[in-house]
């Protein structure tokens, strides 16, 4: 009679931690987690390891789409720049009321109970200070960044993942058109141009929206004292700051989406997995890039 | 049994496409087919018949310059088409129409048209160039004018294989590649296109009345006989050419055996 299946019945290995009668071990990343000290830190390695590897491919991605744009410069400008319209389109102006929603309750949520609460402590003066600190430089452009990624980054990722597993990225190759150049390059300045556009946006109407429901507070605040303010808490810095912000924000996301969609073979019943991990990897990628620049403008003001 | 090459006859046209000592990447063929080299002279018709898996879609991407080689050389005109993408690379490209096997790749998110359209597009040389008079001359010779609005997804497969065909010809190819057109199609859309290559062959006014000359890769050649069109078997570890087979050819009925195991005689 054959004896239990080796690969099925592993016998504990040396230093993991015994078992009880009757109990087994977890199984997968999980139990290679849980069953010793070293393991934990093999995994986060591993883990890590893998993470810079796809951060690398995306930024090497970017880097040939980059050239490719160069490359051809304007020419069949005839078939991609109504593709760069219709990303502006896809992603910036269909977004506007959901844009518009967000925004108007991001201002009545921080903003106006901001307001309200400074008021009460007699801490007007710093209400300027608190917005564009708050709002104006860092959750208008991270708010917008999500939004496009969830609404637009998705759809982008199984579009373009269904293109590569259908296998028409030949068929545009057999056409002399570089798929880079027609698909990817498009994706990436319309989503930067309308992750943009969608930032000024939100910042307008959540600074509007805040005030308005401040205001319904009976909140000692003239607009004109609020608007001064605002100019005085930002700074000439801002301005740039912000448009290379977003503008970065919806770079990142095109380059990200589109990679994962695109850059390796797919099969169609992969395209759920892949569309998450695109997800989770704009995600990261964007507080990441948000980290470097917050670390980058302190640097700037550091004067020791 | 083995049987000598055809004899080299002079051409009567110039060689268009050059194949040299080429050695085939394609995941199926381990260890890869032996080196050969190929000339097909402009205005032919060439058929390469071989069974499922014997590497023909390989093959055809590789001489369409879609494949990295594992060794020799593929030239269109005089112009390697298999090396990096130059700019001369790529105009020779142009010269070439690919059509893909099983509903030709359509992209799936443009209408019929639009996949006309787009390469006459990406390729326009102003903005000023309408590709629309092409594209419904197209679309005519296709038989596909009614189903213009629709995207691939909502199409027959026959009607699919023909949108593909009008395709890659928007750019008025010299050689065109089909890799098996009527594989799985009714005879009488098999009729469609026996006549609709023919007439590409001789000389249509979509292609400018210029002759395109052809290479068809089929796991069936029985729809392809015709007098002066050139056979190549194709093996796994083998590319043999057979050159014009008469109806009474004993390769003939040794090509068929191999392929089909259907013996001429019964089939006719």
């Amino acid at each position: 009679m054959p004896g239990p299946d080796p690969l099925l019945h592993s016998p504990p290995e040396p230093g993991t931690a015994p078992t009880r009668a009757g109990t087994s071990y977890p199984s997968g990343w999980f139990r290679r987690a849980v069953t010793g000290p070293g393991r934990s830190v093999d995994l986060l390695g591993r883990s890590t390891l893998a993470w810079l590897q796809t951060a690398r491919a995306i930024l090497a991605f970017t880097l040939i789409t980059f050239g490719s744009a160069v490359r051809h410069g304007f020419r069949a400008s005839r078939a991609v720049r109504p593709l760069i319209r219709h990303q502006i389109w896809q992603a910036g102006i269909r977004l506007l009321p959901l844009t518009g929603f967000i925004a108007f309750s991001l201002g009545v949520v921080v903003i106006g109970q901001t307001i309200a609460l400074l008021d009460r402590l007699g801490a007007e003066a710093f209400v300027g200070t608190i917005m564009v600190s708050a709002i104006v430089r860092e959750l208008g452009p991270l708010t917008v960044a999500m939004l496009v990624l969830t609404r637009v980054g998705a759809a982008h990722v199984i579009e373009l993942g269904t293109t590569r597993a259908l296998g028409e990225l030949e068929a545009f190759e057999s056409l002399g058109i570089d798929p880079l150049h027609y698909l990817v390059v498009p994706r990436i300045i319309g989503m930067a141009t309308a992750a943009f556009a969608l930032t000024v946006y939100l910042l307008l109407i959540t600074l509007t929206a805040g005030y308005l429901f401040a205001f319904v507070q009976n909140v000692a605040l003239t607009p004109g004292a609020y608007v001064r303010q605002l100019s005085l808490a930002l700074g000439w810095g801002d301005f740039p700051l912000l448009v290379f912000k977003s503008l970065g924000f919806g770079a990142l996301i095109g380059a990200t989406t589109c990679y994962h969609g695109l850059a390796r073979p797919l099969q169609l019943e992969q395209l759920a997995q892949v569309t998450s991990r695109a997800l989770v990897h704009g995600v990261a990628g964007c507080v990441l890039f948000d980290v470097l620049l917050i670390g980058g403008s302190l640097l700037l003001r550091w004067n020791p | 049994m083995q049987y000598p090459p055809p004899a080299d006859l002079p051409p009567a046209h110039p060689p268009l496409l050059q194949v040299d000592r080429l050695v085939q990447p394609s995941p199926d063929l381990d260890p890869p087919r032996p080196a050969f080299s190929w000339t097909v002279h402009t205005g032919e018709f060439w058929v390469i018949a071989g069974r499922p898996g014997s590497g023909k879609s390989e093959l055809l991407a590789a001489l369409a310059g879609l494949r990295a080689l594992q060794g020799g050389d593929v030239r269109l005109d005089g112009c390697s088409i298999s090396t990096a993408a130059s700019p001369e690379t790529r105009r020779a490209r142009l010269r070439l129409g690919l059509v893909f096997e099983g509903g030709g790749r359509l992209f799936h998110s443009l209408t019929v048209a639009g996949n006309i359209a787009l390469p006459l597009e990406y390729h326009a040389l102003s903005d000023t160039d309408d590709p629309r008079g092409r594209v419904a001359d197209l679309l005519e010779f296709a038989g596909l004018t009614r189903q213009a609005h629709l995207t691939p997804g909502r199409l027959k497969p026959a009607a699919r294989q023909r949108a593909a065909l009008a395709r890659s010809l928007a750019l008025q190819p010299r050689l065109l590649l089909l890799d098996n057109p009527a594989a799985g199609l009714p005879p009488l859309e098999i009729q469609w296109w026996q006549q609709a290559l023919q007439h590409l062959h001789t000389g249509h006014p979509v292609t400018g009345n210029q002759q395109v000359t052809i290479i068809l890769a089929c796991d069936d050649p029985r729809p392809w006989w015709a007098p002066e069109r050139k056979f190549v078997r194709l093996n796994a570890n083998a590319w043999e050419p057979l050159g014009e087979l008469a109806s009474d050819d004993p390769r003939h009925r040794e090509l068929l055996q191999d392929l089909l195991a259907v013996d001429p005689a019964m089939s006719d």
